[in-house]
């Protein structure tokens, strides 16, 4: 039995791997392809602090590296089914099974993909999902890419330079991506914007010779690359896991779903911002969630109650007082962002702040108790009778 | 067995007329997903005496890349007696990419 299982070897997986692993706890990694996850597609990445320019295969690399000196298991097999509850979950893979405390979940996303007839039996015969990967083969052709977020302007731009004539298919008559990257795509003079359309039929015989537009236009080319955006990578992997409307996973600030003891990471989660940051960020979140739930058997919503009750008027006045979180997480022995939570819920109750003379004399009362009891060894009677006394 | 280096030269020998099958591996060393997709043919190269794993630089070998019309890559061809049987592109676990030489 393994005390966290983490399906996904991206950026999140990986990062929530070191903090388990660190806390000393056995730690198993399932990745379906290779360690990294979707970065290794990026040729440059410049917006990770304190590593300007690093590619991102040698990002996954350094990251896979760092690890597997930790002494985390990884196991290179796609993961079918999660099922079972807090304390043994049942991990199914493609050749087997293994159990676990808690699970993290790190699936990451997949290009997405047109719906469109013919794709499938085209993708590798001139429909690509990989610009630098792929556009060499089409060096001198006339290409299109379809989409108009920072990917597909990424590759249009790199296309310009290999190919004959780039052109540039947005359902939008907008394009999403960064004005500097649609400044540099406007200099190229052979990329041609084909803004407000959609593409509707691919055509050819053994190979993409062309697409009709919904206009009508039929653009004749060797290559369409296509860059409309991810999907998350979860659909069924987990019955019961509480999805949004667009297919990533509902968790809160700590990364809980739903589910007892499982937690997800990164960009399968439903959030504003998927970058590298916010996946690392996540993995870290995620981990620390499920081993504070490995360290302490009660229940976090049990825990939760019985913390409102004791602290529920400290609180408020350390609100009032101008001491927010940190304060609370420091009396409390817990971290910082349960603080948060504690501060925001205790919003939610609603208690009447005029019952409260002089909440910030409170604070400070409760502050200068120096024996101010450990929540999770702390039994209710005591509670009821500090509340009181109060 | 480690994975074989093979070209226009050797490609007859060591594929088409090989007794084992050969799992193929077009690739480029500017392609991220090909540098990825390594560590997981290497495993499968050394795990196994039944067949035989072998890469082709698509730029060093253009012809047979345009021969075996490889236009996305890392293209994996498994090839049993001098014939394609099986092709997938991209990254593929390694549980799939063993399933396309058990067939
Ligand atoms: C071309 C490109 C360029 C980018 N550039 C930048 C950049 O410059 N800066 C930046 O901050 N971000 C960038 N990003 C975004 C960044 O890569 C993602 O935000 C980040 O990788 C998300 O990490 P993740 O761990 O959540 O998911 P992913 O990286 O998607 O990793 C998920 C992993 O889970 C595995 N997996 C999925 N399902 C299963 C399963 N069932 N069983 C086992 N394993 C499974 C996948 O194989 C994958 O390895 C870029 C993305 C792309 C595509």
């Amino acid at each position: 039995m393994y005390d966290v299982a983490i399906v996904g070897g991206g950026p999140a997986g990986l990062t929530a791997a070191i903090y388990a692993r660190r806390a000393n706890k056995q730690v198993v990694v399932f990745e379906a392809t290779n360690c990294g996850g979707q970065i290794i597609n990026s040729e440059k990445i410049d917006n990770y602090p304190a590593a300007p320019h690093i590619s991102g295969l040698d990002f996954s690399q350094k990251l896979t590296e760092q690890v597997e000196e930790l002494g985390v298991e990884i196991v290179y097999e796609q993961v079918q089914h999660v099922t079972g509850s807090y304390g043994d979950f049942q991990i199914n893979t493609d050749s087997g099974e293994c159990h676990a405390k808690t699970v993290i979940l790190a699936c990451g996303t997949d290009t997405r993909k047109m719906g469109l007839e013919r794709e499938d039996e085209l993708t590798g015969k001139g429909i690509s999902y990989c610009a630098t990967c792929d556009g060499h083969f089409f060096k001198g052709k006339d290409v299109a890419v379809y989409g108009g977020g920072n990917t597909a302007l990424h590759e249009a731009i790199y296309l310009a330079d290999v190919s004959r004539k780039v052109y540039l298919v947005n359902r939008r008559d907008d394009l999403r991506a960064s004005a500097d990257l649609i400044a540099k795509a406007k200099k190229k003079d052979n990329i041609e914007f084909v803004l407000g359309a959609t593409i509707d039929q691919l055509s050819g015989e053994k190979k993409l010779e062309s697409v009709t537009l919904n206009t009508g236009k039929k653009l004749e080319i060797s290559a369409l690359f296509v860059a409309i955006g991810r999907v998350p990578n979860i659909v069924g992997i987990v019955p019961g896991l509480k999805l949004d409307a667009n297919g990533y996973a509902d968790s809160d600030d700590s990364c809980e779903t739903n589910i007892l003891g499982l937690y997800v990471a990164g960009d399968m989660r439903n959030k504003a911002v998927r970058q590298l940051v916010t996946a690392t960020s996540d993995g870290a979140v995620a981990a620390v969630a499920a081993l504070d739930q490995l360290n302490n058997p009660t229940p976090r919503d049990e825990r939760y109650k019985e913390w409102l009750k004791l602290y529920k008027i400290a609180g408020i006045g350390l609100k009032e007082g101008g001491l927010a979180a940190a304060k609370v997480s420091e009396y409390m022995g817990i971290d910082y962002p349960t603080a948060v939570k504690y501060i925001d819920a205790l919003d939610k109750i609603n208690v009447a702040h005029s019952d409260l003379k002089n909440p910030v004399g409170h604070s400070v009362k409760i502050g200068s108790l120096q024996d101010f009891p450990n929540p999770d060894g702390f039994d209710s009677r005591e509670g009821d009778e500090f509340l009181e006394s109060l | 067995m480690s994975i074989v280096s093979v070209n226009e030269d050797n490609f007859d020998q060591e594929v088409l007329k090989s007794e084992q099958p050969v799992l193929v591996d077009f690739n480029a060393t500017w392609c991220p997903p090909c540098k990825a997709l390594h560590p997981t043919l290497e495993a499968i190269a050394d795990e196994s005496t039944d067949y035989k794993v072998a890469a082709v630089d698509i730029d060093e070998s253009a012809e047979l890349a345009a021969k075996y019309e490889v236009s996305s890559i890392p293209c994996l061809i498994v090839f049993r007696n001098g014939e394609e049987v099986d092709r997938e592109i991209g990254l593929k676990p390694k549980a799939k990419i063993l399933k396309m030489l058990e067939q």
